[in-house]
């Protein structure tokens, strides 16, 4: 069985993104998954309450590193189109998405001193997959005042604190900040457009 | 204008290490000057008060950060400074403290966890301006690994809103009932903080531990 998570901390996502991530990625595949919301308002028998309260919005992604075995995280403003069967092989190394695509000519090309003087970063944890990144997060706690000041999120705190990770091929995944986005991708990606 | 000392720094730090150079920047801006100064001038009365007779001063600084304190302390307390031993988890602070215009005679950098150290007698002044920053347990020990009559500085505030504070006191009365049964000749105080810097109280106290 594979393990899926989302994380909804706070009120910036309703309840409904959940139960339609939930009936999305259910209905994508054809394999053995548990699906599990880690949140800080549990209501419903798949929700596991956060174990660290005192962390706020992006940041409980990387708890979820305490869980080992085959899993797959989604954020909630991700759309699934078609099936992902596919998304359940390769656990061995965290895997990512390589946000470098949409973002290239706004910040890498342009002003690689901004990028660096930012802690900016070139990859996406919309999804997720790892099978035991416990180190991760137990690095992220060891200094933890110091990453929560120098990142925005938890893209910039992996790409700059040489975490070891792998990129999700291209193919999988459109995001609408490109300017044609692949309408054949299986994965998504609204990167907070529902605000 | 920037004097050309200032300007040599920055353009080290941005050479060497340009993710690091608006954190430095942040760990000198009006708050921090404003809180450590406050510190400073209250601290020159107190030690004028409880202080030595005589002799200099070893001076420990928990979640000392890039030295702004140190620097200050150095500056404008009145009183003799043998050492300064700024104590940060963040390794970095030692390597962006070396380019850093601080007397490093007096100041020395070291990169550990304070829950790993017992403070026992090794310092006069033990000054920790990030109590909100930490777990109360971590604060505890420090104050309980020191001996009886070492000096103690604490600083905390009411500022929730930021996501590293994960300590913070709702009130100087609050702040206080963890402290003050610690120290004698305790005494604290409330500085309310504008608007243009995040509308909130910072808390401090100083004390001679029992």
């Amino acid at each position: 069985m594979y393990n899926v998570y989302c994380v909804k901390w706070g009120d910036k996502y309703n309840r409904d993104f959940v139960t339609r991530l939930k009936d999305n990625v259910e209905s994508n595949t054809t394999l053995d998954i548990k699906f599990w919301c880690y949140t800080d308002q549990p209501e419903s028998e798949y929700d596991i309450p956060v174990k660290y309260p005192y962390l706020r919005g992006v940041w409980h992604k990387l708890a979820l590193f305490e869980f080992t075995g085959p899993s797959i995280f989604f954020d909630l403003d991700v759309e699934i189109k078609k099936n992902i069967d596919f998304l359940f092989t390769d656990f061995q190394e965290l895997t990512l998405i390589d946000s470098s695509r949409w973002k290239a000519k706004r910040t890498f090309d342009k002003d690689i001193f901004r990028f660096r003087l930012y802690n900016d970063t070139r990859v996406n944890s919309s999804f997720m997959r790892w099978y035991d990144s416990r180190s991760i997060f137990k690095n992220f706690l060891s200094n933890r005042d110091t990453h929560l000041r120098l990142y925005n999120g938890i893209d910039g705190f992996i790409y700059n604190e040489n975490v070891s990770y792998r990129l999700l091929k291209d193919i999988h995944v459109a995001s609408w900040q490109q300017k044609e986005p692949d309408d054949e991708a299986p994965i998504f990606l609204w990167n907070q457009r529902y605000d | 204008m920037i004097d050309f000392e200032n300007t040599k720094v920055l353009q080290e730090l941005i050479r060497k290490y340009p993710g690091r150079v608006l954190d430095y920047l942040n760990s000198c801006n009006e708050t921090q000057w404003l809180s450590k100064r406050w510190l400073a001038e209250k601290l020159n009365l107190y030690l004028y008060k409880h202080g030595k007779r005589d002799g200099s001063y070893n001076i420990a600084l928990l979640g000392g950060w890039y030295g702004l304190l140190a620097h200050i302390l150095i500056e404008e307390l009145g009183v003799e400074i043998e050492q300064i031993d700024s104590f940060d988890i963040d390794y970095m602070t030692k390597k962006v403290g070396k380019i850093l215009p601080l007397d490093k005679d007096i100041i020395k950098f070291h990169i550990q966890d304070i829950i790993e150290i017992n403070f026992d007698d090794s310092y006069d002044i033990i000054i920790n301006t990030s109590t909100e920053h930490m777990e109360q347990e971590i604060v505890n020990h420090t104050i309980d690994t020191a001996v009886s009559g070492t000096m103690f500085v604490l600083q905390s505030n009411n500022f929730f809103d930021l996501q590293e504070h994960i300590n913070c006191s709702e009130s100087e009365e609050e702040f206080n009932d963890r402290y003050h049964w610690h120290f004698d000749e305790y005494v604290s105080w409330t500085k309310p903080w504008p608007a243009s810097m995040g509308d909130h109280e910072r808390y401090m106290s100083f004390g001679i531990k029992k």
